[in-house]
């Protein structure tokens, strides 16, 4: 197994997974796609970095020069890896906004009936959202606050 | 020591953007401090640009690491422009947000991640690293989600999911692009990657890692085929972020492309060149034949984005000098232009309560300044003369001819025709026309906003009229561009510069 073929099997399988669920209707199902591929991706990197067996770990020890990995791929990962989690993330939440918009979890109903430019739908301005989400929250926190004083009496 | 300066405008806005999430609730304070760093940036940027045109690009080794092992920040021409357009941009769009909205009304996350977009866009214009590039694409692309749905009403955000998941892909290919890179090459530095590529020369393994990389950056600029994304998320963003949106971050995919064909990639790759210049006239047709049908004043302005960055590519296809030149200046015109146009945009939707042409009129009545920003930004963005535009196409169409490139050339000058037509469409409907169906009201916001459009035109004009010296710039830096050698020697020689071993 010294051209890693083991490694390219697994990125080649990983790749297809992912994309058979991308290519899905389900928001969930693609989300899972995109954490596959991202997986499959970091293992590329990883695969570049060489034939692991007989090398330790890049540690210098007693200043010895002894057949090391390459670490800089390793580094390469750890930072894809944790980008990728912060995408995730944000995939994560987009997934249940767009669900908790309409109720629906897959790409045809929620781009079904997509309002024409030119209808009352599409004219309301985000601004104006904006701004009846700025008075709800705001008509919130004096409730909240009123709650508050009524309840144990300001504790700020 | 001036090359330390690299690092602020990476720095610098980090830290303003945590700064103000410290700072949670929107004030005049918090507005002033951002105002004020990117103003500084904008200084800087400049700066930045007179001292690199003088003594050549400036070197920065990140934590004094030589350099196979560390991350190297290169200031050439190209980037300090790009630096200060940037600034320049963030800039415009704080000051045009700080006059739409009482501090009441500003969401207290856009700020924030206003700062956190530029930390990418200065970064990615900056690194000389190939894996630090997609890090600086990844800031970008995620403040740049979070800031497309921040805002968007509950059935916008659905609009955000075409943009996610193809840049999702394109962020995975890059990876795997930077794999094979380190394989191929072991190294991931711009410069010596360069040096190590002439050695692979001719190797279709190098024009197959060219049209990958080149896939991914085009992908993010929004070239056809798959540029659909780009109609779809930008309408959906408040006036202000949309011109930094449709301002720079397409933009930053073209000046990868430059810095990749240019600096990185061995100049011998015709097929690649050919393809990107017909994708870019592809891109240029479909996006000019998307802006003259569509209806909004918004919708107008994004299919112009995926046509002009058309003209880009067209002109970096055709890979001579001369045409690299063209296209920077066109990249810089049309950054300033382009975000512009998204602000009277927002001004004509503000005065009407909606920008579609059918419902808006009267604006020239009401606010004659509006309307001569407005004409002249849309004569710049069709280019006639002596507006900015007119010499970034007239030099691109000139570069198509002089190599022979007929078709592409007419190409050029006919998508400007349409360009033409498409905003006298906005200019008959908003301004021209007498009275509006949608009632028109102007009020100090407006008028605040209409400053700040009637500044960035008189910019843009002055640039225009400024030909000679903005000619002569852009020709410096795609010299610089096109001299690998002259990049790699810099970058590598940065090793053995003396200063940092004076220190006792």
């Amino acid at each position: 197994m010294n051209n890693q073929l083991d490694t390219a099997v697994l990125v080649a399988v990983l790749v297809a997974a992912g994309f058979y669920l991308c290519t899905s209707r389900r928001l969930l199902r693609v989300m899972f796609g995109f954490f596959i591929l991202s997986n499959a991706v970091n293992l590329v990197i990883l695969g570049v970095s060489g034939d692991p067996s007989g090398r330790r770990a890049p540690v210098i020890v007693d200043g010895a020069a002894v057949p090391s990995a390459d670490p800089l791929p390793q580094a390469l990962i750890l930072t894809a890896i944790v980008i990728g989690f912060a995408v995730a993330a944000y995939l994560a939440v987009l997934v249940y906004r767009l669900y908790a918009d309409r109720k629906v979890a897959t790409l045809p109903a929620i781009f079904e009936g997509e309002p024409a430019p030119d209808s009352p739908a599409a004219r309301e301005s985000a601004e104006d959202a904006a701004l009846r989400r700025a008075q709800r929250e705001a008509a919130e926190a004096r409730r909240a606050a009123t709650d508050a004083g009524h309840g144990e009496g300001g504790h700020h | 020591m001036t090359a330390n300066l690299l690092i602020l405008p990476v720095a610098a806005p980090l830290i303003v953007g945590l700064l103000a999430l410290f700072f949670p609730k929107p004030s005049p304070a918090r507005r002033g401090l951002v105002g004020i760093a990117l103003g500084g940036l904008v200084a800087l940027g400049v700066l930045l640009v007179a001292r690199i045109v003088d003594d050549g690009a400036l070197v920065l080794r990140l934590g004094g690491w030589a350099l196979p092992y560390g991350i190297v920040l290169v200031g050439d021409t190209l980037s300090a422009i790009m630096v200060t357009l940037s600034g320049l941009t963030a800039l415009s769009s704080l000051l045009y947000g700080s006059a739409e909205r009482t501090c009441e009304r500003e969401h207290p996350l856009r700020l924030p991640l206003l700062c956190f977009l530029l930390t990418g866009v200065n970064l990615a214009f900056l690194t000389g690293d190939l894996f630090n590039l997609f890090v600086a694409f990844e800031v970008m692309l995620l403040s740049s989600y979070a800031l497309l749905t921040l805002e968007a009403k509950a059935g916008d955000s659905r609009q955000a999911w075409p943009y996610l998941t193809l840049n999702l892909f394109g962020s995975a290919l890059f990876i795997a692009a930077c794999g094979y890179t380190y394989g191929l090459f072991g190294t991931l530095n711009m410069a010596e990657l360069s040096v190590r590529m002439n050695e692979l020369s001719g190797d279709f393994r190098l024009t197959l890692l060219g049209a990958a990389l080149a896939f991914v950056f085009a992908l993010k600029a929004g070239f056809f085929p798959l540029y659909h994304w780009l109609p779809r998320a930008y309408p959906i963003l408040p006036a202000s972020t949309a011109a930094f949106f449709g301002g720079m971050l397409t933009k930053v995919g073209v000046y990868v492309l430059l810095r990749l064909f240019g600096t990185i990639l061995p100049h011998d790759l015709e097929g690649l060149h050919r393809i990107v210049a017909w994708v870019g006239a592809a891109t240029m047709f479909i996006g000019v034949l998307g802006a003259v049908s569509r209806q909004r004043v918004s919708e107008i302005l994004t299919y112009h984005i995926a046509s002009q960055i058309g003209y880009m590519g067209l002109a970096l296809g055709i890979f001579t000098p001369a045409a690299l030149a063209a296209t920077i200046l066109f990249l810089a015109h049309n950054i300033l232009v382009k975000s512009s146009l998204f602000l009277v945009g927002g001004v004509i939707a503000r005065a009407h309560g909606t920008d579609e042409l059918a419902r808006t009129g009267g604006l020239w009545r009401a606010s004659p300044w509006l309307g001569v920003a407005f004409f002249v930004l849309a004569a710049s963005l069709a280019g006639l003369p002596p507006m900015s535009g007119f010499w970034g196409k007239l030099y691109i169409v000139q570069a198509g001819f002089e190599d022979g490139r007929w078709v592409l050339g007419a190409m050029a000058a006919f998508a400007g025709i349409l360009t033409l037509m498409s905003m006298l469409k906005i200019l008959l409907a908003c301004f021209w026309r007498g009275e509006s169906e949608a009632p028109l009201r102007l009020d100090a916001g407006a008028g605040r906003m209409t400053l700040v459009c009637v500044a960035a035109a008189a910019l843009s004009l002055g640039v225009g009229l400024a030909a000679g010296p903005a000619t002569n710039l852009a020709r410096h830096a795609a010299d610089e561009l096109h001299d690998r050698a002259g990049y790699a020697a810099r970058v590598i020689g940065s090793n053995t510069t003396p200063h940092e071993d004076k220190t006792p």
